[in-house]
């Protein structure tokens, strides 16, 4: 479900962003000790202002290093911290440093001076460095929403399906800081949740309701956003944050555009998937349809040339001929129905295993019931049987086995000479069953025998042969593999021409009632 | 009655089973060929009166066939071909074949078939002056057309076509050929034609609406019955 490639590109991904989600957490202001920075560095200068006024003897001295204070906190936590240090600072330079020591009071004049410069001072300070480092996180932030949807679109771009859309979600960045991100897409006009939603009913109806109302809802069990794609809506993302955790509006919705449109490339994929699948089914059909229209014809031609001949000229056929001609509209009516069978069988295996039902048969029985048909329509042919020591038994489909081994012994008997003899084996080896059809016949090319399985595939012959439908051994192939067997053809046999082709089945196993 | 030499192409071992000795009780002599180069081989070799041709041989596209016993004989050739596609037998007819039986078919329909083949190609050995069928009288010599000893006037283009299904009596002209022998171009507007037989109807037939000379074949031409 989850293709190595597409994790890969996840994995690889996920490395990088789990730093980048980190510092995205600190930037958005859950970084623990941000509050305090501020203080300590402000008390530090303070204290360093303080006690070495003594020794730098001025109050100017001093008041620098609390200006270089003031233009760190500005620098490490932006511009209103360090706008209320440039405040406290005046207050303490006021108390500590200017003239008269340990009072707010001012005297007159020159004494005047050195605060109002020294508060100045310390504002615009604070007031540009706070500006340029508030600046610079606000990019920095960007930034890293930018790279982090950067990754999430690369991410969504390797998913192959909607489901893989809904895993990708877990790798973005809200989707590891815990929020839940539940996908929904429309069926039947409504919400249709990616993943069980269990006893979530809410979240369901707040994705519908984003569906017919506005694009963005936010409700207190989380925000909806629709998803839209480049030509409709093509569904819904409810968000559900941990607690209070906050995470940039702006970049969800950004985060949903992008989600919408690989929901939508999803959505194409898999519709284009179901047209190749049913342009497939076309071609076979119609292959079927050519095929079948020919080969119906064929015994048709036959049956009505002969029956309108005896009625045509009955009384001047001899008795040889009229007999002859009957007995052609007999075995061609046979071929009509084993035609018709195969198309039966053929349209089962088609749809799949729903209809195949297994019962336990013996293999000597459906071997004497396809071999007693056979005799009947073997043209001198001999059919031997060297059946099993013990009673072989599998599990199969009784109308198919039949038909595939019927398959296999008309081919047996089309393709070799009159007179000839056609040798069925069934055997037991390491818990499987074999049955091996081998004729005397013509053979079969080496480059073509892996194409024999292949429906509608005839072996183009140079001498007269009647043509079979193409689709004998394609059934037999489909029968033995929906019961797990296989299929496989010799030919020539060594020392001799001829085919044999050999059915794998397993043997059934009594389990304990 | 006819007699004659006929060279049955055919892979299918029971349909050759059953013509064979039919068409020996009609006091014809039969060939067998099963593949497209031992009929091509026959047709130089045995010099029969008529081909029956199945199409999908063994060997070779049946249409190949056709074009290859054509660069030599004028033998009459009937396509029996259980494909019924429209484009197969225009094909067929354009390469040279003279006449299509679809499979399945009966036997007094192929017989008949076979007949009007091998009436056609002695009549036209003998280079006949003047055709005749049932009510229908063409001099080909003086360009004289009669209904029920009635002459009848025809525009240049309708003796023209009419022409070239007498000469063809029997026979399925394709579009194609009628075309070419009206209006000197096998791409003309098939519309055209439609509308001259319909005006050659109107002049030879008893009843237009229900043509019993000049008959349509869907999809492929027309045939002027015999």
């Amino acid at each position: 479900m989850w293709p190595e490639k597409a994790s890969d590109g996840v994995g690889m991904g996920s490395m990088a962003q789990k730093g980048r989600s980190y510092r995205l957490w600190q930037m958005l202001g859950h970084g623990a000790g941000s509050s305090w920075q501020p203080i300590l560095i402000l008390g530090g200068t303070a204290v360093l202002a303080i006690f070495l006024q003594p020794i730098l003897q001025g109050e100017v001295s001093s008041g620098l290093i609390f200006v270089l204070g003031i233009t760190i906190v500005g620098a490490t936590s932006g511009l209103v911290p360090s706008l209320i240090c440039a405040l406290a600072a005046s207050a303490v330079f006021n108390f500590f440093l200017a003239d008269p020591v340990l009072t707010f009071r001012m005297n007159t004049g020159n004494d005047l001076a050195p605060p109002i410069i020294f508060t100045l001072c310390a504002f615009v300070s604070g007031l540009l460095s706070g500006r340029l480092r508030d600046k610079t996180s606000q990019l920095g932030k960007t930034n890293l929403q930018l790279e982090s949807l950067l990754d999430t679109s690369r991410m969504l771009q390797a998913a192959p399906d909607i489901p893989a859309i809904q895993e990708v979600l877990k790798e973005t960045v809200p989707g590891r800081l815990g929020f839940s991100l539940w996908l929904f897409t429309i069926g039947d006009g409504r919400a249709r949740a990616v993943e069980q939603l269990a006893d979530r009913q809410d979240l369901r109806e707040l994705a519908d309701s984003t569906l017919s109302g506005e694009a963005v809802i936010r409700d207190e069990i989380g925000v909806a956003y629709r998803l839209d794609g480049s030509r409709s809506c093509v569904g819904a993302l409810v968000i559900q944050g941990p607690g209070d955790a906050q995470v940039d509006p702006a970049f969800l919705e950004a985060l949903a555009s992008l989600v919408g449109l690989a929901v939508e490339r999803a959505q194409f994929a898999s519709a284009i998937a179901e047209a190749e699948a049913n342009l497939r089914a076309e071609g076979f059909k119609s292959a079927l349809l050519s095929s079948v229209s020919h080969d119906l014809r064929t015994p048709l031609t036959t049956i009505s040339a002969s029956a309108s001949s005896l009625i045509d000229y009955g009384t001047r056929l001899d008795d040889g001929t009229s007999r002859k001609l009957l007995r052609g509209i007999v075995d061609e009516c046979d071929r009509l129905n084993r035609i018709t069978a195969n198309l039966l069988e053929l349209s089962r295996l088609q749809s799949g295993g729903a209809s195949l039902t297994g019962q336990v048969l013996s293999v000597s029985d459906v071997v004497r019931t396809v071999v007693q048909r056979a005799r009947e329509r073997a043209n001198g042919h001999e059919i031997r049987v060297s059946p099993p020591g013990q009673d072989v038994l599998v599990m199969a489909d009784t109308a198919l086995f039949e038909l595939a081994l019927t398959n296999v012994i008309q081919n047996a008997i089309q393709y070799s000479e009159p007179g000839t003899t056609i040798q069925i084996d069934a055997r037991t080896r390491d818990g499987t069953c074999l049955l091996t059809v081998t004729d005397e016949g013509c053979g079969i090319p080496i480059g073509e025998q892996d194409r024999v399985f292949d429906r509608f595939y005839r072996v183009k012959r140079d001498h007269s042969s009647p043509q079979g439908s193409g689709l004998g051994l394609a059934i037999a192939k489909g029968f033995v593999e929906a019961f797990n067997g296989s299929i496989e053809l010799t030919s020539p046999i060594a020392g001799r021409a001829g085919t044999s082709v050999t059915i794998w089945l397993p043997l059934f196993r009594e389990t304990a009632p | 009655m006819m007699a004659g030499h006929v060279l049955l192409v055919d892979d299918e071992p029971a349909l050759v089973s059953v013509l064979e000795p039919v068409l020996k009780a009609e006091g014809c002599k039969v060939t067998v060929a099963i593949d497209g180069n031992a009929a091509i081989s026959s047709v130089i070799a045995g010099d029969p009166d008529v081909v029956l041709l199945d199409l999908g041989l063994p060997d070779m596209d049946g249409k190949a066939v056709i074009q290859t016993i054509r660069d030599s004989s004028q033998v009459p050739i009937i396509v029996i071909s259980a494909r019924h596609q429209e484009s197969e037998k225009i094909a067929a007819l354009d390469e040279g074949a003279d006449d299509y039986v679809n499979k399945p078919f009966e036997i007094g329909e192929l017989m008949a078939r076979i007949r009007a083949a091998v009436r056609r190609a002695k009549a036209s050995e003998e280079a006949v002056a003047v055709f005749e069928a049932g009510p229908l009288k063409v001099d080909f010599t003086t360009r004289q057309v009669e209904v029920m000893g009635e002459p009848v006037k025809l525009s240049p283009k309708e003796y023209l076509l009419l022409h070239a299904l007498a000469r063809n009596a029997g026979k399925v002209v394709t579009h194609k050929r009628l075309l070419a022998a009206g209006w000197g171009s096998e791409g003309a507007d098939s519309q055209y034609l439609r509308v001259y037989i319909g005006l050659l109807r109107q002049k030879v037939e008893a009843d237009p609406s229900y043509p019993e000379l000049v008959i349509t074949e869907p999809g492929l031409g027309y045939r002027l019955k015999v």
